[in-house]
């Protein structure tokens, strides 16, 4: 896509010729950054380096009459807002997704003299403390040092992905689920990350395990929690999960909803796949040793011994040092229905 | 005086060890061997769909030192590659009878090769001569959700194989000399909290394999 020319943006993804998701990207200023960024879930493996996104303010690619103000159109938007800075071109002062003001550069496609294109930041950030920094002024225009010139959207091999992710999909969109969708309040900070900050942290808590206990009788020793609260660690600076065993981590978990919502195993993975930092546990009734990991991005794989798709973990309990494995080598099947899962608000 | 303390001593000693080491199993009067059921967990008894024909994982012959000929098969689950253990079902026959078949749904795992000092090792078992008429057999089960994994015995003899032991543990150790073999066991999983921090002490347990018998000794 380039913003030269204007085309409409929407954006769909296919699996063996069926539609699993899809969004048009026009609409309400304060819609656009969550749209991109369930654009770039869509892509999946697909790089995305261009700085700068166009999108007509439009809910619908057939409507008719696009431009700001005009008869049909569905968006709200206030002339106040709107400041022509050049011929064919205002900024549109709104809101972001999380509530924070914002400028937006809004242009005349159709050269009609009337605004009906806004260009969005397809890279929002996620700010843990909006209207505490100022917004950068240039807020991700390219400026050709990544020697794309700013201006082009550019693809990779999807075989040479470095995220590891492999066609994470939103299956609801438009959320609606209290646990499988999109739950981020739009005012409210969300511990979401990218899925290769989730996959890094992943690896390399697998490997600061491996550096801080090494082998104990030619065997990996069981040391789940470890792995758990170290990746923890890593994605968020916070020892919250550190000092406990599996048990008191999955108590601890259950007893912190503020920040520990449980969600289904279906949901786990979804979830993950989104960039929310996503455990399991099973609680030992006995006492004794419990188990946990961390779900990580992927796609589900089919598990004959619990009967249908299961997640994939990061995993460092015993004998096990590795991410991206099925949860069906984690945990017995006949555990399964005690196993309880959380996502990180 | 110093003469008869030590005697005490000694015997005391004997007394410990005879006290600590239990036969796993007795004899018949006809001499076949008769299980301990407390030393035998059952193995879970699921059934999945999908998973025959099961897959040949290994296949070997087996010779006592007098001779008798058994024959060991190790089997894993078809449609099996998302779930945990590299083989699922152990068959032992003897003159092209099956006369053992265990299923554990949860699987063994390959036979550590860390031991092969110490013990016979194969892929999928390791092998000790009891005696001129009897072997055993040591498999290792899956590790899973940090317990320990499932430490199972066969014994071989006079054409006959039985399951003498199930027990979940970890093998920590195993060690030879010229008298007996011992599996040095720990029943527990030790957690950590930290590099420095144990939440809790591992609880150890061993078996020693001699003179024609395994017995349990704290």
């Amino acid at each position: 896509m380039n913003p030269y020319n204007y085309r409409p943006v929407r954006v769909d993804r296919y699996k063996n010729g069926v539609q699993i998701g899809g969004v048009f990207l026009a609409g309400d200023v304060k819609d656009a950054v969550s749209k991109v960024a369930y654009v770039q879930e869509l892509l999946g493996d697909v790089q995305i380096t261009q700085h700068q996104l166009v999108a007509p303010m439009s809910f619908d690619e057939n409507q008719e009459d696009n431009d700001f103000g005009g008869g049909g159109d569905s968006w709200n938007w206030d002339e106040s807002d709107l400041t022509q800075t050049g011929d064919g071109e205002w900024t549109y002062h709104g809101h972001d997704a999380y509530g924070n003001e914002q400028d937006y550069t809004v242009i005349d496609t159709d050269g009609d003299g009337k605004p009906d294109s806004i260009f969005i930041d397809p890279n929002p950030p996620v700010d843990p403390d909006p209207g505490t920094e100022e917004p950068d002024p240039d807020w991700g225009w390219g400026d050709g040092e990544d020697g794309n010139g700013g201006d082009e959207w550019e693809t990779t091999d999807p075989d040479d992905s470095s995220d590891g992710s492999k066609d994470p999909v939103d299956p609801n969109p438009g959320g609606g689920s209290s646990s499988g969708g999109e739950t981020t309040e739009p005012n409210k900070p969300s511990n979401k990350k990218t899925v290769n900050e989730i996959q890094t942290a992943a690896q390399a808590a697998v490997n600061n395990v491996v550096d801080k206990y090494g082998m104990e009788n030619g065997t990996f020793a069981p040391h789940c929690n470890a792995g758990v609260s170290e990746a923890f660690r890593l994605l968020y600076n916070d020892n919250a999960l550190s000092n406990m065993n599996a048990n008191s981590m999955i108590t601890y978990w259950t007893s912190h909803p503020e920040a520990w919502e449980e969600v289904s195993m279906q949901d786990a993975q979804i979830l993950a796949n989104q960039g929310y930092f996503v455990v399991a546990g099973w609680i030992n009734p006995t006492g004794g040793s419990g188990h946990v990991v961390v779900i990580v991005p992927g796609e589900p794989v089919n598990s004959t011994s619990w009967d249908g798709k299961v997640p994939l973990t990061m995993d460092t309990g015993s004998n096990k040092r590795y991410v991206g494995k099925p949860i069906s080598q984690s945990f017995s099947s006949k555990k399964k229905d005690n196993i309880k899962y959380f996502k990180y608000k | 005086m110093k003469l008869r303390n030590i005697v005490w001593v000694g015997m005391l000693f004997l007394s410990l060890l005879t006290y600590a080491q239990k036969p796993v199993y007795s004899f018949s009067d006809k001499g076949d061997i008769v299980t301990n059921s407390s030393y035998i967990k059952p193995f879970d008894t699921c059934t999945f769909k999908g998973v025959t024909p099961y897959i040949m994982k290994f296949e070997n012959m087996l010779k006592t030192l007098s001779g008798q000929t058994y024959e060991i098969r190790c089997y894993k689950y078809n449609n099996w590659e998302n779930d945990p253990g590299d083989f699922h079902v152990i068959e032992v026959r003897y003159n092209n009878n099956v006369v053992l078949t265990l299923e554990n749904p949860e699987g063994w795992d390959f036979f550590s090769q860390d031991f092969v000092s110490s013990i016979m090792s194969y892929l999928c078992y390791g092998k000790v001569d009891l005696d001129e008429n009897t072997i055993v057999l040591l498999f290792t089960g899956t590790n899973i959700m940090s317990q320990p994994p499932y430490c199972t015995l066969i014994v071989l003899k006079e054409g006959k194989a039985s399951l003498i032991y199930n027990q979940q543990a970890f093998i920590n150790d195993i060690q030879k000399n010229n008298i007996l073999t011992r599996i040095v066991l720990q029943r527990n999983t030790v957690e950590w909290l930290n590099e420095n921090t144990q939440s809790n002490k591992p609880e150890y347990d061993s078996l020693i394999l001699k003179s024609g018998m395994v017995y349990s000794a704290k």
